[in-house]
Protein backbone atom coordinates (compact mmCIF):
# COMPACT_ATOMS: atom_id res chain seq x y z
CA UNK A 1 0.00 0.00 0.00
CA UNK A 2 1.11 3.93 -0.72
CA UNK A 3 -0.05 6.79 0.16
CA UNK A 4 0.76 9.63 -1.27
CA UNK A 5 0.62 13.78 -1.93
CA UNK A 6 1.18 14.52 -5.02
CA UNK A 7 1.72 18.08 -5.89
CA UNK A 8 -0.87 19.21 -3.69
CA UNK A 9 -1.33 22.67 -2.43
CA UNK A 10 -4.18 24.02 -0.43
CA UNK A 11 -5.13 27.72 -0.19
CA UNK A 12 -7.16 29.69 2.29
CA UNK A 13 -9.07 32.55 1.08
CA UNK A 14 -11.38 34.70 3.39
CA UNK A 15 -13.81 36.82 2.30
CA UNK A 16 -12.64 39.68 4.61
CA UNK A 17 -9.01 39.97 4.02
CA UNK A 18 -7.59 40.29 0.32
CA UNK A 19 -4.25 38.52 0.67
CA UNK A 20 -5.25 34.43 0.02
CA UNK A 21 -2.83 32.71 2.70
CA UNK A 22 -1.08 29.77 0.70
CA UNK A 23 -0.96 26.73 3.34
CA UNK A 24 0.59 24.28 1.34
CA UNK A 25 2.56 24.55 -1.62
CA UNK A 26 3.56 22.32 -4.21
CA UNK A 27 3.87 19.20 -1.67
CA UNK A 28 4.68 15.67 -2.70
CA UNK A 29 5.21 13.03 -0.26
CA UNK A 30 4.78 9.16 0.63
CA UNK A 31 4.41 6.65 3.11
CA UNK A 32 4.15 3.12 3.66
CA UNK A 33 2.76 0.72 6.05
CA UNK A 34 5.70 -0.23 8.53
CA UNK A 35 7.64 2.97 7.89
CA UNK A 36 8.13 5.61 10.62
CA UNK A 37 7.77 8.41 8.28
CA UNK A 38 7.77 12.82 9.92
CA UNK A 39 7.23 16.14 8.91
CA UNK A 40 9.31 18.67 11.05
CA UNK A 41 8.41 22.19 10.87
CA UNK A 42 7.64 25.01 13.28
CA UNK A 43 4.56 26.66 13.99
CA UNK A 44 2.67 27.77 10.70
CA UNK A 45 5.04 25.62 8.16
CA UNK A 46 1.79 24.16 6.72
CA UNK A 47 2.74 20.71 8.29
CA UNK A 48 -0.77 20.13 10.33
CA UNK A 49 -2.83 21.48 7.13
CA UNK A 50 -0.84 18.71 5.19
CA UNK A 51 -2.03 16.34 8.02
CA UNK A 52 -5.41 17.41 7.26
CA UNK A 53 -5.43 16.62 3.49
CA UNK A 54 -3.63 13.30 4.25
CA UNK A 55 -6.82 12.17 6.36
CA UNK A 56 -9.40 13.77 3.61
CA UNK A 57 -10.34 16.47 6.37
CA UNK A 58 -9.51 19.50 3.62
CA UNK A 59 -9.69 19.02 0.10
CA UNK A 60 -6.75 20.16 -1.43
CA UNK A 61 -7.14 23.20 -3.68
CA UNK A 62 -5.09 21.61 -6.36
CA UNK A 63 -2.91 18.13 -6.15
CA UNK A 64 -4.20 15.10 -4.82
CA UNK A 65 -4.00 13.13 -2.19
CA UNK A 66 -3.88 8.74 -3.63
CA UNK A 67 -4.30 6.04 -2.34
CA UNK A 68 -2.38 3.05 -4.62
CA UNK A 69 -2.92 5.27 -7.25
CA UNK A 70 -6.75 5.84 -6.83
CA UNK A 71 -7.36 9.91 -5.78
CA UNK A 72 -9.05 10.12 -2.91
CA UNK A 73 -11.42 12.81 -4.47
CA UNK A 74 -12.26 10.74 -6.65
CA UNK A 75 -14.01 7.97 -4.22
CA UNK A 76 -17.56 6.83 -4.16
CA UNK A 77 -18.57 6.52 -0.44
CA UNK A 78 -17.75 2.80 0.25
CA UNK A 79 -14.01 3.39 -0.98
CA UNK A 80 -13.52 6.81 0.89
CA UNK A 81 -15.09 4.76 4.23
CA UNK A 82 -12.82 2.31 3.77
CA UNK A 83 -9.95 5.01 3.19
CA UNK A 84 -11.06 6.28 6.73
CA UNK A 85 -10.29 3.59 8.25
CA UNK A 86 -7.05 2.53 6.89
CA UNK A 87 -5.48 5.93 7.15
CA UNK A 88 -6.01 7.18 11.13
CA UNK A 89 -5.76 10.52 13.14
CA UNK A 90 -4.13 10.03 16.45
CA UNK A 91 -3.97 14.24 17.48
CA UNK A 92 -2.25 16.59 20.14
CA UNK A 93 -4.84 17.17 22.52
CA UNK A 94 -5.86 13.81 24.08
CA UNK A 95 -8.79 15.68 25.93
CA UNK A 96 -9.92 17.17 23.19
CA UNK A 97 -10.22 14.51 21.62
CA UNK A 98 -12.37 12.48 23.50
CA UNK A 99 -15.99 12.99 25.12
CA UNK A 100 -15.37 13.44 28.37
CA UNK A 101 -18.80 11.88 29.14
CA UNK A 102 -18.28 8.96 27.55
CA UNK A 103 -15.82 5.72 29.06
CA UNK A 104 -12.99 4.23 27.65
CA UNK A 105 -14.80 0.98 25.98
CA UNK A 106 -17.54 3.37 25.02
CA UNK A 107 -15.33 5.97 22.92
CA UNK A 108 -13.62 3.04 21.44
CA UNK A 109 -16.52 0.86 21.15
CA UNK A 110 -18.29 3.04 19.11
CA UNK A 111 -15.86 3.60 16.28
CA UNK A 112 -15.27 -0.43 16.23
CA UNK A 113 -19.57 -0.94 16.20
CA UNK A 114 -19.57 2.00 13.24
CA UNK A 115 -16.91 0.73 11.11
CA UNK A 116 -19.00 -3.05 12.00
CA UNK A 117 -15.27 -4.00 13.31
CA UNK A 118 -17.32 -6.19 15.71
CA UNK A 119 -21.09 -7.51 16.19
CA UNK A 120 -22.48 -6.87 19.46
CA UNK A 121 -21.56 -5.63 22.94
CA UNK A 122 -19.69 -9.03 24.09
CA UNK A 123 -17.42 -8.82 21.06
CA UNK A 124 -16.79 -5.08 20.98
CA UNK A 125 -15.83 -5.46 24.26
CA UNK A 126 -13.25 -8.30 23.28
CA UNK A 127 -11.72 -6.24 20.48
CA UNK A 128 -11.50 -3.31 23.34
CA UNK A 129 -9.76 -5.31 25.12
CA UNK A 130 -6.95 -6.57 22.68
CA UNK A 131 -6.34 -2.55 21.62
CA UNK A 132 -5.92 -1.48 25.11
CA UNK A 133 -3.39 -4.18 25.99
CA UNK A 134 -1.88 -3.76 22.40
CA UNK A 135 -0.79 -0.03 23.72
CA UNK A 136 0.14 -0.94 27.22
CA UNK A 137 -2.84 -0.68 29.00
CA UNK A 138 -2.95 -3.50 31.39
CA UNK A 139 -5.02 -5.03 33.00
CA UNK A 140 -7.49 -3.62 30.47
CA UNK A 141 -10.03 -4.47 32.74
CA UNK A 142 -8.90 -1.73 34.92
CA UNK A 143 -9.26 1.16 31.98
CA UNK A 144 -12.20 0.32 30.09
CA UNK A 145 -14.86 1.98 32.61
CA UNK A 146 -13.18 5.14 33.22
CA UNK A 147 -13.61 8.48 32.09
CA UNK A 148 -11.27 10.32 30.12
CA UNK A 149 -10.39 12.83 33.73
CA UNK A 150 -10.05 9.48 35.46
CA UNK A 151 -6.46 9.02 32.97
CA UNK A 152 -3.38 10.56 33.16
CA UNK A 153 -2.10 12.38 29.95
CA UNK A 154 -0.13 9.58 28.55
CA UNK A 155 -2.98 7.31 29.17
CA UNK A 156 -5.25 9.66 27.22
CA UNK A 157 -3.07 9.60 24.23
CA UNK A 158 -2.66 5.89 24.44
CA UNK A 159 -6.54 5.27 24.12
CA UNK A 160 -6.64 7.39 21.18
CA UNK A 161 -4.22 5.08 19.79
CA UNK A 162 -6.19 2.39 20.88
CA UNK A 163 -9.04 3.57 19.10
CA UNK A 164 -7.24 4.17 16.06
CA UNK A 165 -5.80 0.82 15.55
CA UNK A 166 -9.41 -0.50 16.50
CA UNK A 167 -10.23 -0.16 12.82
CA UNK A 168 -6.92 -2.38 11.53
CA UNK A 169 -5.86 0.81 9.79
CA UNK A 170 -2.01 0.58 7.31
CA UNK A 171 -1.12 4.46 8.22
CA UNK A 172 -1.88 6.55 11.42
CA UNK A 173 -1.59 10.32 10.61
CA UNK A 174 -0.19 11.84 14.07
CA UNK A 175 -0.35 15.51 14.29
CA UNK A 176 2.26 16.45 17.39
CA UNK A 177 0.67 13.58 18.83
CA UNK A 178 3.53 13.46 22.07
CA UNK A 179 4.78 17.33 21.89
CA UNK A 180 2.32 17.89 24.95
CA UNK A 181 3.71 15.07 27.23
CA UNK A 182 6.46 14.71 29.83
CA UNK A 183 9.53 13.18 28.64
CA UNK A 184 9.04 9.74 30.43
CA UNK A 185 5.45 9.63 29.18
CA UNK A 186 6.48 10.59 25.71
CA UNK A 187 9.02 7.73 25.97
CA UNK A 188 6.26 5.16 26.85
CA UNK A 189 4.07 6.51 24.17
CA UNK A 190 6.55 6.25 21.23
CA UNK A 191 7.45 2.89 22.23
CA UNK A 192 3.96 2.05 22.05
CA UNK A 193 4.05 3.66 18.75
CA UNK A 194 7.39 1.20 17.58
CA UNK A 195 6.15 -1.59 18.74
CA UNK A 196 2.91 -1.26 16.65
CA UNK A 197 4.87 -0.36 14.29
CA UNK A 198 6.95 -4.00 14.32
CA UNK A 199 3.97 -6.35 15.88
CA UNK A 200 1.25 -4.94 12.83
CA UNK A 201 3.15 -3.24 10.28
CA UNK A 202 1.70 0.10 10.80
CA UNK A 203 3.19 2.83 9.17
CA UNK A 204 3.47 6.54 10.74
CA UNK A 205 2.99 9.90 8.98
CA UNK A 206 4.82 11.73 12.42
CA UNK A 207 4.16 15.62 12.37
CA UNK A 208 6.51 17.40 15.03
CA UNK A 209 8.07 20.41 15.87
CA UNK A 210 10.37 18.10 17.88
CA UNK A 211 13.74 17.20 16.15
CA UNK A 212 15.11 14.72 19.07
CA UNK A 213 11.94 12.47 18.90
CA UNK A 214 12.44 12.80 14.89
CA UNK A 215 15.95 11.26 14.90
CA UNK A 216 15.30 8.91 17.51
CA UNK A 217 11.84 6.74 15.32
CA UNK A 218 11.79 8.06 12.47
CA UNK A 219 12.63 6.21 8.78
CA UNK A 220 12.40 8.75 6.26
CA UNK A 221 12.08 12.94 7.12
CA UNK A 222 10.55 15.80 5.66
CA UNK A 223 11.13 19.47 6.46
CA UNK A 224 8.70 21.76 6.19
CA UNK A 225 8.67 25.90 5.87
CA UNK A 226 6.07 28.61 4.90
CA UNK A 227 4.40 25.39 2.90
CA UNK A 228 6.53 24.12 0.94
CA UNK A 229 8.56 21.01 1.45
CA UNK A 230 12.66 21.81 1.75
CA UNK A 231 13.92 18.69 1.77
CA UNK A 232 13.70 15.24 2.62
CA UNK A 233 15.39 11.77 2.87
CA UNK A 234 16.34 9.31 4.82
CA UNK A 235 16.69 10.21 8.37
CA UNK A 236 20.39 9.33 8.47
CA UNK A 237 20.56 11.70 5.84
CA UNK A 238 19.06 14.13 6.86
CA UNK A 239 20.61 14.38 10.38
CA UNK A 240 24.08 14.02 8.97
CA UNK A 241 24.34 16.41 6.26
CA UNK A 242 21.38 18.62 6.16
CA UNK A 243 21.31 20.21 2.51
CA UNK A 244 19.24 23.07 3.62
CA UNK A 245 20.09 26.23 5.52
CA UNK A 246 17.33 25.79 7.85
CA UNK A 247 17.20 22.19 8.45
CA UNK A 248 20.74 22.99 9.96
CA UNK A 249 19.05 25.83 12.09
CA UNK A 250 16.84 23.77 13.31
CA UNK A 251 18.64 20.60 14.22
CA UNK A 252 21.31 23.77 16.20
CA UNK A 253 18.31 24.96 18.14
CA UNK A 254 17.06 22.01 19.76
CA UNK A 255 17.91 21.74 23.22
CA UNK A 256 19.81 19.41 24.72
CA UNK A 257 21.20 17.76 27.95
CA UNK A 258 25.14 18.72 28.53
CA UNK B 1 4.46 38.24 65.90
CA UNK B 2 6.13 41.34 66.57
CA UNK B 3 5.83 44.03 64.02
CA UNK B 4 10.01 43.89 64.16
CA UNK B 5 9.65 40.24 63.10
CA UNK B 6 7.56 41.19 60.17
CA UNK B 7 9.72 43.90 58.67
CA UNK B 8 12.21 43.43 56.08
CA UNK B 9 15.24 42.18 57.12
CA UNK B 10 19.20 42.91 56.14
CA UNK B 11 20.43 39.90 55.37
CA UNK B 12 17.82 37.91 54.98
CA UNK B 13 17.69 35.49 51.77
CA UNK B 14 15.61 37.09 49.12
CA UNK B 15 13.02 33.99 48.36
CA UNK B 16 12.93 31.52 51.68
CA UNK B 17 9.92 28.98 51.69
CA UNK B 18 10.19 26.65 54.70
CA UNK B 19 7.99 23.72 55.40
CA UNK B 20 5.74 25.19 52.52
CA UNK B 21 2.30 23.47 52.08
CA UNK B 22 -0.04 24.15 49.93
CA UNK B 23 -3.48 22.31 49.83
CA UNK B 24 -5.68 22.82 46.74
CA UNK B 25 -9.53 21.94 46.04
CA UNK B 26 -9.96 19.42 43.20
CA UNK B 27 -13.92 19.26 43.54
CA UNK B 28 -16.72 19.89 45.09
CA UNK B 29 -15.22 17.19 48.15
CA UNK B 30 -11.84 16.16 47.18
CA UNK B 31 -8.32 18.45 47.58
CA UNK B 32 -5.21 17.90 46.29
CA UNK B 33 -1.78 18.19 48.89
CA UNK B 34 -0.27 20.01 45.66
CA UNK B 35 3.19 21.55 47.58
CA UNK B 36 3.97 19.05 50.29
CA UNK B 37 6.86 20.79 53.18
CA UNK B 38 9.01 22.42 50.30
CA UNK B 39 12.26 24.41 51.51
CA UNK B 40 13.20 26.36 48.98
CA UNK B 41 15.96 29.49 49.00
CA UNK B 42 16.83 31.96 46.23
CA UNK B 43 19.88 34.34 47.18
CA UNK B 44 20.49 37.74 45.71
CA UNK B 45 22.28 37.40 42.62
CA UNK B 46 21.04 33.49 42.18
CA UNK B 47 19.91 31.83 39.15
CA UNK B 48 17.73 28.63 40.49
CA UNK B 49 15.66 25.89 38.52
CA UNK B 50 12.63 24.25 39.50
CA UNK B 51 11.74 21.40 37.42
CA UNK B 52 9.75 18.62 37.41
CA UNK B 53 7.01 17.01 35.63
CA UNK B 54 3.18 18.00 35.31
CA UNK B 55 1.73 17.83 38.57
CA UNK B 56 4.98 17.62 40.21
CA UNK B 57 3.52 21.22 42.13
CA UNK B 58 5.96 22.98 40.55
CA UNK B 59 3.80 25.74 38.97
CA UNK B 60 1.70 25.78 42.62
CA UNK B 61 5.07 26.62 44.05
CA UNK B 62 6.00 29.49 41.94
CA UNK B 63 2.55 30.82 42.61
CA UNK B 64 3.05 31.15 46.08
CA UNK B 65 5.82 32.66 45.68
CA UNK B 66 4.17 35.59 43.57
CA UNK B 67 0.99 35.56 45.96
CA UNK B 68 -0.83 34.27 43.28
CA UNK B 69 -2.41 31.05 43.67
CA UNK B 70 -6.17 31.02 43.59
CA UNK B 71 -8.65 33.51 46.32
CA UNK B 72 -11.04 30.49 47.17
CA UNK B 73 -11.33 29.98 50.82
CA UNK B 74 -10.51 26.27 50.18
CA UNK B 75 -7.37 27.04 49.32
CA UNK B 76 -4.96 26.32 52.49
CA UNK B 77 -1.39 27.17 52.88
CA UNK B 78 0.99 26.54 55.87
CA UNK B 79 4.27 27.10 56.74
CA UNK B 80 6.39 30.25 56.07
CA UNK B 81 6.97 32.42 52.81
CA UNK B 82 9.48 35.33 53.60
CA UNK B 83 10.33 37.91 50.92
CA UNK B 84 13.45 39.32 52.06
CA UNK B 85 12.36 38.27 55.74
CA UNK B 86 9.10 39.17 55.35
CA UNK B 87 6.42 36.54 56.42
CA UNK B 88 3.87 36.30 53.42
CA UNK B 89 1.56 33.66 54.69
CA UNK B 90 -1.20 35.26 55.46
CA UNK B 91 -0.19 38.69 54.77
CA UNK B 92 -3.00 41.05 53.19
CA UNK B 93 -3.65 41.98 49.42
CA UNK B 94 -1.84 44.95 49.75
CA UNK B 95 1.47 43.49 51.32
CA UNK B 96 1.63 40.82 47.76
CA UNK B 97 0.27 43.59 45.17
CA UNK B 98 3.42 45.29 46.90
CA UNK B 99 5.69 42.47 46.33
CA UNK B 100 4.42 42.17 42.61
CA UNK B 101 4.83 46.07 41.97
CA UNK B 102 8.76 46.07 43.50
CA UNK B 103 10.23 42.71 44.25
CA UNK B 104 9.22 39.78 42.46
CA UNK B 105 8.71 40.15 38.22
CA UNK B 106 6.34 37.23 36.52
CA UNK B 107 6.84 35.59 32.95
CA UNK B 108 4.20 32.86 32.75
CA UNK B 109 4.00 30.49 29.44
CA UNK B 110 0.65 32.13 27.35
CA UNK B 111 1.58 35.80 27.12
CA UNK B 112 -1.82 35.92 25.80
CA UNK B 113 -3.62 35.53 29.14
CA UNK B 114 -1.53 38.12 30.87
CA UNK B 115 -1.79 40.68 28.31
CA UNK B 116 -4.53 43.11 27.86
CA UNK B 117 -5.77 42.29 24.44
CA UNK B 118 -7.25 45.75 24.11
CA UNK B 119 -4.21 47.96 25.10
CA UNK B 120 -1.22 48.88 23.04
CA UNK B 121 1.79 47.17 24.51
CA UNK B 122 3.64 50.28 25.17
CA UNK B 123 1.24 51.22 27.90
CA UNK B 124 1.53 47.90 29.20
CA UNK B 125 4.75 47.83 29.51
CA UNK B 126 4.87 52.05 31.09
CA UNK B 127 2.21 50.87 33.83
CA UNK B 128 5.04 48.34 35.24
CA UNK B 129 7.69 51.35 35.64
CA UNK B 130 7.82 51.85 39.17
CA UNK B 131 7.47 54.93 41.30
CA UNK B 132 4.84 56.76 38.38
CA UNK B 133 3.88 60.35 38.99
CA UNK B 134 0.95 61.20 37.26
CA UNK B 135 0.95 61.53 33.38
CA UNK B 136 -0.88 64.40 32.19
CA UNK B 137 -1.59 63.83 28.11
CA UNK B 138 0.40 66.48 26.52
CA UNK B 139 1.79 67.22 29.02
CA UNK B 140 5.30 66.77 27.57
CA UNK B 141 8.50 66.37 30.23
CA UNK B 142 7.51 63.02 32.05
CA UNK B 143 5.67 61.17 29.25
CA UNK B 144 8.88 61.45 26.83
CA UNK B 145 11.21 59.80 29.99
CA UNK B 146 8.25 57.04 30.52
CA UNK B 147 8.25 56.59 26.48
CA UNK B 148 12.11 56.47 26.28
CA UNK B 149 12.32 54.27 29.34
CA UNK B 150 9.15 51.70 27.47
CA UNK B 151 11.65 51.58 24.35
CA UNK B 152 14.68 50.63 26.33
CA UNK B 153 12.92 48.26 28.45
CA UNK B 154 11.64 46.53 24.91
CA UNK B 155 15.28 46.79 23.54
CA UNK B 156 16.91 45.04 26.40
CA UNK B 157 13.59 42.78 25.88
CA UNK B 158 15.15 41.79 22.46
CA UNK B 159 12.90 44.03 20.81
CA UNK B 160 15.20 46.53 18.34
CA UNK B 161 12.03 47.85 16.83
CA UNK B 162 10.88 49.21 19.85
CA UNK B 163 9.02 52.07 19.09
CA UNK B 164 6.74 50.13 16.51
CA UNK B 165 6.13 47.59 18.96
CA UNK B 166 5.18 50.01 21.66
CA UNK B 167 2.52 51.13 19.31
CA UNK B 168 1.12 47.41 18.60
CA UNK B 169 -1.80 45.37 20.33
CA UNK B 170 -0.73 42.14 21.59
CA UNK B 171 -2.49 39.72 18.43
CA UNK B 172 -0.54 42.17 16.15
CA UNK B 173 3.21 40.09 17.55
CA UNK B 174 4.35 36.81 16.81
CA UNK B 175 4.57 34.62 19.55
CA UNK B 176 8.33 34.89 20.09
CA UNK B 177 7.71 38.97 20.36
CA UNK B 178 5.45 38.71 22.89
CA UNK B 179 7.12 36.65 25.22
CA UNK B 180 9.26 39.25 24.94
CA UNK B 181 6.99 41.64 25.56
CA UNK B 182 6.58 39.64 29.14
CA UNK B 183 10.04 39.97 29.67
CA UNK B 184 10.35 43.85 29.35
CA UNK B 185 7.00 44.20 31.51
CA UNK B 186 9.11 41.95 33.82
CA UNK B 187 11.90 44.23 34.15
CA UNK B 188 10.36 47.38 33.81
CA UNK B 189 9.46 46.96 37.80
CA UNK B 190 13.72 46.50 37.92
CA UNK B 191 12.25 43.53 40.13
CA UNK B 192 14.68 41.84 42.58
CA UNK B 193 13.78 38.69 41.38
CA UNK B 194 12.49 37.28 37.68
CA UNK B 195 9.91 34.51 38.30
CA UNK B 196 9.57 32.40 34.70
CA UNK B 197 7.14 29.61 34.80
CA UNK B 198 7.85 27.77 31.36
CA UNK B 199 8.55 31.15 29.56
CA UNK B 200 9.52 29.33 26.12
CA UNK B 201 7.47 25.93 26.39
CA UNK B 202 5.23 27.23 23.70
CA UNK B 203 7.49 28.27 21.30
CA UNK B 204 8.98 26.95 18.16
CA UNK B 205 13.28 25.70 18.88
CA UNK B 206 14.67 28.48 17.08
CA UNK B 207 12.47 31.04 19.11
CA UNK B 208 13.21 29.53 22.11
CA UNK B 209 16.72 29.83 21.72
CA UNK B 210 16.29 33.02 21.27
CA UNK B 211 13.97 34.21 24.08
CA UNK B 212 16.29 32.00 26.19
CA UNK B 213 19.51 33.87 25.14
CA UNK B 214 17.47 37.53 25.71
CA UNK B 215 15.99 36.20 29.49
CA UNK B 216 19.66 35.37 30.72
CA UNK B 217 21.32 38.58 28.89
CA UNK B 218 18.60 40.78 30.81
CA UNK B 219 19.20 39.12 33.99
CA UNK B 220 23.16 39.09 33.75
CA UNK B 221 22.81 42.66 32.73
CA UNK B 222 20.13 43.82 35.55
CA UNK B 223 21.96 41.46 37.78
CA UNK B 224 18.66 40.13 38.90
CA UNK B 225 18.12 36.51 40.71
CA UNK B 226 16.00 34.02 38.35
CA UNK B 227 13.73 31.51 39.59
CA UNK B 228 12.91 29.50 36.35
CA UNK B 229 10.35 26.67 36.53
CA UNK B 230 10.29 23.94 33.81
CA UNK B 231 9.47 20.58 32.51
CA UNK B 232 12.49 21.01 30.45
CA UNK B 233 16.00 19.75 31.82
CA UNK B 234 17.79 21.11 29.17
CA UNK B 235 16.13 24.42 29.40
CA UNK B 236 17.19 24.54 32.94
CA UNK B 237 20.49 23.15 32.30
CA UNK B 238 21.44 26.19 30.67
CA UNK B 239 20.08 28.85 32.27
CA UNK B 240 20.24 28.23 36.14
CA UNK B 241 23.65 27.92 38.72
CA UNK B 242 21.31 25.84 41.37
CA UNK B 243 18.21 23.57 40.63
CA UNK B 244 15.58 22.02 42.25
CA UNK B 245 14.00 18.90 41.42
CA UNK B 246 10.24 18.12 42.40
CA UNK B 247 7.96 14.99 42.38
CA UNK B 248 4.39 14.27 44.16
CA UNK B 249 4.42 17.76 45.89
CA UNK B 250 7.75 17.42 47.31
CA UNK B 251 11.49 18.54 46.75
CA UNK B 252 13.41 15.29 45.87
CA UNK B 253 16.77 16.81 45.03
CA UNK B 254 18.58 19.99 45.33
CA UNK B 255 22.06 20.79 44.10
CA UNK B 256 23.85 22.56 41.85
CA UNK B 257 22.59 22.23 38.38
CA UNK B 258 25.74 20.80 36.61
CA UNK B 259 26.37 18.37 39.22
CA UNK B 260 22.43 17.00 39.61
CA UNK B 261 22.51 16.37 35.67
CA UNK B 262 25.86 15.14 35.78
CA UNK B 263 25.43 12.95 38.93
CA UNK B 264 22.11 12.91 40.14
CA UNK B 265 21.58 11.27 43.80
CA UNK B 266 18.18 10.92 43.84
CA UNK B 267 16.42 7.56 42.31
CA UNK B 268 13.69 9.84 40.88
CA UNK B 269 15.95 12.28 39.57
CA UNK B 270 17.94 9.49 37.97
CA UNK B 271 15.11 7.61 36.47
CA UNK B 272 13.88 11.24 34.99
CA UNK B 273 17.17 11.51 33.47
CA UNK B 274 16.95 8.77 31.94
CA UNK B 275 13.78 9.00 30.13
CA UNK B 276 15.32 12.17 29.09
CA UNK B 277 17.97 11.23 27.78
CA UNK B 278 16.60 8.18 26.03
CA UNK B 279 14.65 10.32 23.76
CA UNK B 280 18.14 11.94 21.91
CA UNK B 281 20.66 9.21 22.71
CA UNK B 282 20.50 6.59 19.64
CA UNK B 283 21.99 3.68 21.14
CA UNK B 284 19.52 2.99 24.23
CA UNK B 285 15.88 1.93 24.28
CA UNK B 286 13.17 4.27 25.54
CA UNK B 287 12.51 4.34 29.03
CA UNK B 288 9.58 5.44 30.56
CA UNK B 289 9.38 5.48 34.86
CA UNK B 290 7.57 2.41 35.74
CA UNK B 291 4.34 2.98 37.40
CA UNK B 292 5.45 1.00 40.47
CA UNK B 293 8.58 3.04 41.06
CA UNK B 294 6.33 6.17 40.65
CA UNK B 295 4.10 5.14 43.51
CA UNK B 296 7.37 4.08 45.49
CA UNK B 297 8.36 7.98 44.95
CA UNK B 298 4.87 9.41 46.03
CA UNK B 299 5.16 7.33 49.14
CA UNK B 300 8.59 7.68 50.62
CA UNK B 301 9.46 11.62 50.80
CA UNK B 302 13.34 11.65 51.26
CA UNK B 303 15.03 14.15 50.08
CA UNK B 304 18.75 14.71 48.88
CA UNK B 305 20.77 17.47 49.39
Amino acid sequence: MLLEAIDVSKTFRSRRSSAPVHAVQNATLQARPGEFVAIVGESGSGKSTLARLLLDLLDPTEGSIRLDGREVGSMDRTERRAYRRSVQAVLQDPAGSLNPRKRVVQAIGEVIRLHGMARGPAEIRQRVTEVLELVGMEPAAAFMDRFPHELSGGQRQRVLIARAIALDPRIIVADEAVSALDASVKAGVLAVMADLKDRLGVGYVFITHDLPVVQKVADHVYVMRHGRILEHGPKDAIFADPSHPYTRELLAAAPALP
Amino acid sequence: MTIAENQPAAGAPLIELTGLNVVLPTGERSEVEAVKSVDLVVHDGERVGLVGESGSGKSVTGRSIAGLLPTSPRVRVSGSIRIRGQEMVGAPARTWDDVRRKTVGMIFQDPLTFLNPTMRVGRQVAESIPDRRPVRSGAGGDRTARDRAVFRFLRQAGLPDAEQVAASFPHELSGGMRQRVLIAIAIAKEPSLVLADEPTTALDATVQQHVLRTLDETVTELGTSLMLISHDLAVVAGMTDRVYVMYAGRIVEEGPTARVLAEPRHEYTQALLRSVRSLTDRDTDLYSIPLALRQRFAEEPTHVA
